[in-house]
């Protein structure tokens, strides 16, 4: 799986905001709203990959959560962008 | 068809296949020789407006026209403009701007919110109210401030004035039985700002231009507004927004 568009972020204070680039992205109009953690995902999805593959990134990145909580956060962001369209799985 | 245009203080030279896009620009012709920057057409660019249209039509489920290639190609100089003036801090946003004593007020909504009835309420009802622009007008960040620049680009009605007024503040409009208006926090509302801003298909434009929305917030005050149709809902905005400058 792989992001189908670049983004461009904006740190907003408490939370970041992306926004898809690219001749399609205008078809999505809308933006993301990023936490800490979204933010990581976001980035790893750059590059093609799996889930598993960034859960363990994530794992390695956030030793202070369990590998559920963290697990719970990546399956709401991955749904989050199959539901917009953003990604491709 | 060669012609310059002096558009938020940039000379822009166009390179036009057809003429609509100079009937359109004629209020903004400058016939000094020197450009800023100059944009050029071609049949690519055109057919890139058709399926653009086209594709975005189909997704927000709206029925599909076809335009005129004249048409098309007005569109394709605006948004090249769009991506030139971005390294003149300047930024085209979707909304309605309003001057009244020398002070701008732009109002942003999605398609079919009442932008168009609720400035022409302004027109009809504030003394000194003028349009600036009704649909697409350009945002210049300086170090003073934001200011509203006119543009021949501004949609279906065509309101627009060759003018530059300092933006006082950016009112998100919903519909709504009542009227009511609060000012709300930049980060209450920048989704909407960036739902409403043109966004670039170039990856280094987009990022100018976040910097740019990021410049403006902070000297911009930002409301939030529910209206009906009548008069008074002219009034309550008008008041309410510039209390703060008095």
């Amino acid at each position: 799986m792989k992001l189908r568009y670049e983004f461009t972020v904006m740190d907003m204070g408490d939370e970041i905001a992306a926004v898809p680039v690219g001749d399609n992205a205008a078809e999505f109009h809308g933006m993301l709203k990023l936490n800490e953690t979204s933010a990581a995902i976001l980035e790893l999805l750059k590059e093609e990959t799996t889930p598993e593959q960034v859960h363990q990134a994530l794992i390695a990145k956030y030793p202070d959560s369990t590998p559920d909580e963290i697990g719970y956060a990546l399956a709401d962001f991955l749904n989050q962008l199959l539901q917009e369209g953003l990604l491709d799985p | 068809m060669d012609f310059t245009i002096f558009l938020a203080g940039v000379s822009i030279g166009i390179h036009s296949i057809y003429d609509e896009v100079y009937t359109l620009c004629k209020k903004y012709l400058r016939d000094d020789a020197t450009e800023d920057f100059s944009v050029f057409i071609t049949q690519q660019d055109i057919r890139y407006e058709a399926e653009k249209s086209i594709r975005e039509a189909l997704y927000e489920g709206n029925p599909v026209t076809l335009y005129s290639d004249s048409y098309l190609e007005t569109l394709a100089v605006y948004r090249k403009i769009a991506v030139g003036l971005l390294q003149y801090h300047t930024y085209l946003m979707h909304g309605s701007v309003v001057s009244v004593d020398g002070q701008a007020y732009l109002f942003t909504a999605p398609s079919g919110v009442g932008k168009t009835t609720h400035t022409r309420l302004w027109l009809e009802h504030i003394p000194g109210a003028e349009i600036v622009n009704g649909d697409k007008p350009l945002l210049q960040v300086r170090a003073d401030g934001v200011y509203a620049c006119g543009t021949p680009w501004a949609g279906k009605e065509g309101m627009n004035r060759n003018c530059t007024v300092p933006l006082r503040a950016i009112c998100i409009l919903q519909r709504g039985l009542k009227n009511q208006i609060e000012e709300v926090s930049f980060q209450q509302i920048y989704p909407v700002i960036l739902q409403q801003t043109y966004r670039p298909a170039q990856p280094e434009a987009m990022k100018k231009t976040m910097e740019l929305i990021s410049e403006m917030s902070g000297s911009v005050r930002f409301y939030r507004m529910s209206c009906n149709m009548e008069p008074e809902a002219a009034w309550i905005a008008y008041q309410e927004m510039r209390e703060h400058y008095d």
